[in-house]
């Protein structure tokens, strides 16, 4: 009889993340993604921020198409900027996302990320919905567009709230820097923000 | 693409809406009718360098003007936001620390929920206004609900029972009328809204004005108007408001927080709180006019897809079901 029960409790526990569905590659990518988060603000404080900025990076990498959010956040004059600077821009681009994870996910107070559901969408890409719990009980909605690039699916955008898209508001940024400065005050702004935050401290 | 909404706005007007003239002469328009659609499926736009189709279509869908507005008075606008920011630095962001360290957040939480509650009867004309029946019918049941059960609206019960908050205010009840234009502006103090929008929450200060009478709940429900149009128009936490009355002051103050990160985390703060409070807004706006029982007497799409909040492939067919359909899916 206890075995029995034992045993049904521990097949709930086993089987309780699977929530989060696993069938799905772009919702498990996203899963992984948030898994690496997680155990990061836990150690926190350990890692330190430059400690974070290392943990993250790859997975950041992977996870996020981050050229292609560059190349679209800069839109048509793209094709004015000559190789190199469109290097330096990605890489630009790529440290300064990482380094905003690193210095903003620095401790964990309970949060849990949750992968809500999929959504398909009829030009391939899908829409992965995700829950922050904040330690308050609120939760905040993040949805993520993922394009499947080669093999792997990558986000290509955030949408805050189901309706504030990061790609959008960073185009806006970007399209204010470029009409005034041009392509090398975009990138050393976006290096400047990087430094700013990495010299944030802890 | 212009010509052909413009009769789709005029048969609007026709039904005899204040605003709508405004909306007629205008040539901004965010409905985008099933003629620009076929053009703009049929190639790439706007010199987009060459890709593979698939990212090219991304492109080409990724609206251009997603999260901006017309902003005319952009030289004004920035000066009176970094006289707002320099105000909420020295003062707002420590009060609304302090707020947020000194008092539990259940009262907080209750104080947030009375001022909601005051903004519901408004929330409810609006609606109606709006022919959004169900909106309509879930504020009123809310209100009642919270007033009662809720001890005059300190508990928030209704939420509990799945009747979440309603959007509801006249700058959206004109854009759903048929003013679609308008232009992006900072308030001092208030913040970020639209030439419409402040049109809208001062017809709603106004007529709040006899219910003055009714002493402080009247204030604040006033104070409350133009944190409406502060926070419509605001970032998904809800901007600044320190006019008016504690109750509407102070429900705002708490979210102050994010405020603090989303100018760090900015190039130009500028520009990305436009483009935040802009792309909020115009879900909220979308939202109501795809519910809003004034659509059914146009032939106009409820929603526009051509928008980076919306994924599907423009395809004149299927628009009208694509468009509460891409609505649904980012909620």
């Amino acid at each position: 009889m206890l075995p029995v029960f034992a045993a049904a409790v521990l097949a709930l526990i086993v089987s309780a993340p699977a929530r989060s569905e696993s069938a799905d590659a772009a919702a498990s990518r996203v899963n992984g993604f948030y898994q690496v988060l997680l155990s990061t603000m836990q150690q926190g404080k350990q890692l330190g921020l430059k400690g974070r900025y290392e943990k993250l990076a790859p997975v950041l990498s992977k996870t996020y198409d981050l050229a292609s959010m560059a190349k679209t956040a800069v839109g048509p004059s793209w094709s004015e900027f000559t190789p190199e600077q469109q290097r330096d821009l990605v890489k630009a681009f790529t440290r300064m996302t990482i380094a905003t994870y690193a210095s903003r996910f620095d401790d964990f107070s309970g949060e849990q990320l949750d992968v809500v559901q999929t959504v398909d969408q009829p030009n391939g890409d899908k829409i992965v919905k995700t829950q922050i719990i904040q330690s308050n009980g609120k939760p905040v909605a993040l949805n993520y567009l993922m394009h499947k690039s080669g093999a792997e699916w990558k986000i290509m955008d955030v949408y805050l709230d189901g309706a504030i898209s990061e790609l959008a508001t960073r185009r806006s940024e970007f399209g204010a820097i470029l009409k005034s400065g041009g392509p090398d005050a975009l990138i050393s702004s976006l290096t400047r923000q990087a430094d700013k935050l990495l010299a944030g401290g802890t | 693409m212009k010509k052909a909404t413009l009769g789709v706005r005029c048969r609007l007007a026709a039904i005899g809406l204040a605003g709508a003239l405004a909306g007629c002469a205008s040539g901004e328009s965010s409905l985008v009718s099933p003629l620009s659609f076929a053009s703009q499926a049929a190639g790439p736009r706007e010199g987009v360098p060459a890709a593979e189709p698939a990212r090219e279509n991304f492109l080409a869908l990724a609206n251009e003007n997603a999260g901006t507005t017309r902003d005319p008075s952009e030289a004004r606008n920035r000066v009176t936001l970094e006289f707002n920011q320099e105000l909420n630095r020295s003062i707002v962001y420590p009060a609304a620390k302090a707020y947020r360290e000194g008092v539990p957040e259940p009262v907080r939480d209750s104080v947030e929920s009375f001022a909601n509650n005051l903004g519901e009867p408004l929330v409810f004309a609006n609606d109606v206004l709006q022919l959004r029946t169900q909106a309509a019918a879930t504020t009123i049941a809310r209100f009642a609900m919270n007033s009662t059960f809720g001890l005059g609206g300190f508990i928030d019960v209704a939420s509990r029972e799945k009747l979440s908050r309603q959007t509801g205010d006249f700058g959206q009840t004109l854009y759903v009328w048929g003013v679609r234009d308008s232009e992006y502006l900072v308030l001092p103090i208030v913040g970020p809204t639209t030439t419409r929008d402040l049109i809208g929450s001062t017809v709603e200060f106004v007529a709040l004005l006899p219910v003055n009478l009714w002493g402080p709940a009247g204030i604040a429900a006033q104070a409350r108007e133009f944190g409406v149009a502060g926070s419509a128009a605001t970032t998904l936490t809800t901007g600044v408001n320190i006019t008016g009355s504690t109750a509407g002051a102070l429900s705002k103050v708490d979210k102050v927080g994010d405020l603090e990160t989303l100018e760090a985390s900015s190039l130009d703060f500028y520009v990305m709180l436009e483009s935040v409070v802009t792309q909020k807004r115009d879900a909220e706006l979308r939202e109501a006019l795809a519910q809003s029982g004034w659509s059914t007497f146009s032939n106009a799409r409820k929603t526009e897809a051509v928008s980076s909040n919306s994924f599907q492939k423009p395809a004149a067919g299927d628009a009208a079901n694509a468009g509460p359909a891409s609505g649904n899916a980012l909620q």
